[in-house]
């Protein structure tokens, strides 16, 4: 399930548990690996954010109500520290409102007590995989970024030229060259970003962009 | 030397009876309230360091009733011992303040009646009773207890002293020994007391005794040290600091005569209750200010003990000892008699008449009683049923909280149970991790288990069910139940309390609702303070009058705007959607056990709710004073 291109450094995701109440936390512990997935538990927001990676993959699962960091204050700290592992809210019975609160402020997604070991298993795996698809986009990202960086000045100017559309002529003329010249920045371009195609070529610069 | 004054103090005494019984005596009302419009009250003031000294020191007591109560002046009538008894005998006095031992004489001769205790004041500590230290040499391992002073020399400060010698004569005698026969020598050293512990330390005598608190203030003044005594026959009372051998008495009493007005009475009483403990009044007679008078019971059985004081004739003294002695007064004294029998005689006719109204009046006060008191139960079971139903709606309202309790054991259950079953499919299951994943689903539902049990114990108790108990363990015990909301809410429980408590005699079930509607008041007030500054304090300790009392301290925003006298009646809340009953409820539950509820802010922020509950063997309260810890 490894993208080939991830980054050396990604570990394997990871399914972080953060609850205050002893048997809750251990029998969530006992129920993901139950499935094979990594398993780490903590006993406070605090413990967990001590030990937590910003590139970490995989997904926090959290009590909304906790001495200490609250779930809500958790995750309000993950998101001020850049990280963005998908976070899963459990709530007490009937407690919509803080479940409505912890969405807004951008949960992956929240589960009530007592639930269903199936959807919390099937949400756990969700979120991993969500997890994993953004950290590659992050490496694709980097990567066309660090290709880009390559790029002289003038070869810059022809490659945004060239993602928004415009033949050679018109280039040419906007940058007052000869289009030779145009055709030859064009194959520098292409080669230095390895792009194969014009399209391949457009999907980088979109994804530098931030699309 | 004590027959002599016994027999003028009683033929001083029948001559005045016999002066009231044969004169028409006009009415005890019009010839106080004349006293009044034309003189100064008299407060009659035992001068054992000389007038002058009498007078500096209780004047501005004086002053402040003249300030306090409209309409009347109060003059300060310094008096020794004996003039005491004469003024008091000849009705010039309107109130005495005296010794405890020369008040319980003049309760038992003239039915004067105390309507305030002294409160001394040392160290920030005010206390209203004290007792004697009798002591020895630390280094004297000869004398390890009382029993052990047979034969040994001994100083107290005066014969008449309560403090100062009969305290120590009462616990001595109890030992065995009499203190003017089996000592070697028997010293009186006089003011100042302090003569009687150097005298100690210099060996000039074995022991010594005096009043509590002499020893600790000369160790504070720096002219000894406590290490350097052994304390003889040591005794410990719950509150009291000082080190003590003998039994406690209550402090000096301010009594009134038999005629002054009632009214009169009541209007000093309330002003002594209410004076200042910082007031000039207070400060130049070195005081702590006055309490509700105590019961001076102990001081009778003393001299009773003793055979001193009102009960001295009962010692054994022959008949012709005393004729010997005192003949002329004897002859006098039986004429006097012969005519009261005579009088009395007559009396005795219109007794009889009158027992014949009593004990009509009598019936029909009983009937009242029985009357009264079916109309308390009924209100104690009212009471019973309300605070049922406010119970019931306690639980509503704590009933998310009980469900996130309940939820979490089966949260557990459910993800151990789960898990197994995907071990178990999968195949790939040890038996030993299994079977610990099952012990943990047993814990679990042991643990729901015993939720449940709480809220049913809670709840199902109607009727009234006294037990002796520990405050502090219904406290703990009541804190349980809001553990886990307090800990939802980032709310810090903290307990202070006192050891080694007396009981309380309570019925649990009431007592844990008042200390939880309590403690949820101050949760609530608290869920708005900023999250870190949540913090509820619950206390316990041991009063000055004895009682219990239980502190709620919590960092809220302090009382509501509703006011700190309104906020306990029925339907008075600052709660949206609150009933407003809890305060009213526990306000009732905590009087009809005897005690009082109050709120007031707390000197931070927040407020401070307190209630207070007799102990087990305290003594009974004469009058009902508002008096807080």
């Amino acid at each position: 399930m490894n993208s080939a291109d991830a980054h050396d450094e990604q570990s394997d995701p990871i399914v972080f548990i953060v609850d205050d109440d002893d048997a809750v936390r251990e029998s969530l512990q006992w129920l993901a690996s139950s499935v094979d997935l990594n398993v780490k538990a903590y006993a406070s927001g605090g413990d967990f954010l001590s030990q937590c990676r910003p590139n970490q993959t995989g997904c926090l699962v959290t009590d909304i109500r906790m001495p200490g960091l609250s779930g809500l204050e958790l995750q309000d700290e993950l998101n001020r520290r850049g990280c963005d592992l998908p976070v899963i809210v459990i709530t007490g019975h009937g407690d919509v409102q803080t479940a409505v609160r912890a969405m807004k402020a951008g949960a992956f997604d929240f589960v009530e007590k007592p639930f269903n070991d199936q959807l919390l298993l099937d949400m756990i795996n969700k979120a991993v995989a969500a997890s994993l698809q953004s950290s590659r986009e992050m490496t694709h990202q980097a990567e066309a970024q660090a290709r880009a960086n390559t790029l002289t000045p003038r070869e810059k100017e022809v490659l945004e030229l060239i993602s928004v559309g415009e033949a050679n002529k018109r280039i040419a003329h906007t940058m007052g060259i000869s289009e030779k010249t145009v055709e030859a920045h064009r194959a520098k371009v292409m080669g230095k970003m390895q792009a194969k195609s014009l399209a391949e070529l457009v999907k980088m610069v979109m994804i530098i962009d931030g699309d | 030397m004590y027959h002599s004054k016994l027999i003028r103090g009683v033929c001083a005494l029948l001559l005045f009876s016999w002066g009231c019984l044969a004169a028409p005596q006009p009415p005890a009302y019009a010839q106080s309230t004349k006293i009044i419009e034309d003189k100064p009250v008299k407060i009659g003031v035992l001068a054992f360091r000389g007038i002058d000294a009498a007078i500096r020191r209780w004047t501005p007591t004086a002053n402040y009733l003249g300030r306090t109560i409209y309409g009347y002046k109060f003059q300060i009538v310094p008096l020794s011992l004996d003039d005491m008894k004469i003024a008091v005998a000849n009705n010039q006095l309107d109130f005495v303040l005296t010794n405890t031992g020369n008040y319980v004489d003049l309760e038992d001769r003239f039915g004067i009646t105390r309507i305030a205790t002294l409160r001394t004041q040392s160290k920030n500590k005010a206390g209203n009773v004290f007792g004697a230290v009798i002591f020895t040499r630390a280094d004297r391992t000869d004398i390890q207890n009382l029993k052990d002073l047979k034969g040994k020399s001994f100083m107290a400060i005066k014969p008449k002293g309560f403090g100062g010698f009969q305290m120590a004569w009462r616990e001595l005698q109890e030992n065995g020994i009499d203190p003017f026969e089996d000592f070697s020598e028997l010293k009186f050293s006089g003011f100042p007391q302090d003569n009687a512990a150097f005298a100690v330390l210099n060996s000039e005598v074995d022991a010594a005794t005096f009043r509590t608190n002499t020893l600790e203030t000369m160790e504070q003044e720096g002219s000894l040290k406590m290490s350097d005594f052994r304390i003889l026959n040591r005794q410990s009372y719950p509150g009291f600091p000082f080190a003590v051998s003998t039994r406690l008495y209550p402090e000096w009493p301010f009594a009134r005569m038999k005629e002054t007005p009632e009214k009169l009475a009541q209007d000093v009483a309330i002003a002594l209750l209410r004076m200042p403990t910082e007031g000039a009044a207070a400060i130049s007679a070195g005081y702590g200010g006055w309490t509700v008078p105590l019961d001076y019971q102990p001081v009778h059985e003393l001299f009773k003990v003793l055979r001193i004081g009102p009960y001295e004739d009962l010692g054994e003294i022959t008949f012709t000892d005393l004729l010997k002695q005192h003949g002329h007064w004897i002859v006098l004294a039986v004429v006097v008699l012969l005519l009261t029998v005579g009088w009395a005689t007559w009396i005795e006719v219109l007794v009889a008449r009158r027992t014949r109204e009593l004990s009509q009046t009598n019936e029909e006060l009983e009937r009242q009683i029985s009357v009264r008191r079916l109309a308390e139960e009924d209100a104690h079971l009212r009471r019973a049923e309300l605070a049922h139903v406010h119970r019931l709606n306690t639980l509503g309202e704590m009933a998310s909280g009980f469900a996130h309790e309940i939820n979490q054991p089966l949260s557990a259950i459910s993800n151990y149970a789960r898990g197994c079953i995907r071990r178990i499919h999968r195949g790939n299951s040890d038996q030993k991790e299994l079977l610990g994943a099952l012990e943990q689903v047993a814990t679990q539902a042991t643990r729901a288990g015993e939720v449940i049990k709480r809220i049913r114990t809670f709840v199902r108790k109607e009727q009234l069910d006294r037990v002796t108990t520990s405050i502090n363990q219904v406290v703990l015990e009541s804190l349980e139940y809001i553990k886990s909301e307090a800990q939802r809410h980032d709310i810090t429980v903290e307990t202070n309390l006192e050891k080694d408590l007396p009981d309380v005699e309570i019925d649990v079930v009431q007592v844990e609702q008042v200390i939880l509607n309590l403690v949820r008041n101050a949760l609530e007030a608290m869920m708005d303070s900023p999250s870190g500054e949540r913090r509820l304090t619950v206390g316990s300790t041991l009063t000055d009058k004895g009682d219990i009392c239980l502190t709620f301290t919590d960092t809220g925003p302090g009382l509501p705007g509703v006011g700190a006298e309104s906020m306990f009646d029925p339907f008075v809340t600052s709660k949206q959607g609150g009933l407003g009953l809890g305060l009213s409820i526990s306000r009732s539950i905590v009087e009809f056990h005897g005690g009082k509820l109050r709120a007031s802010d707390s000197n931070d922020a927040g407020a401070v709710l307190s209630f207070t509950l007799p102990a087990v063997g305290a003594i009974e309260e004469e009058e009902d004073i508002n008096e807080f810890c």
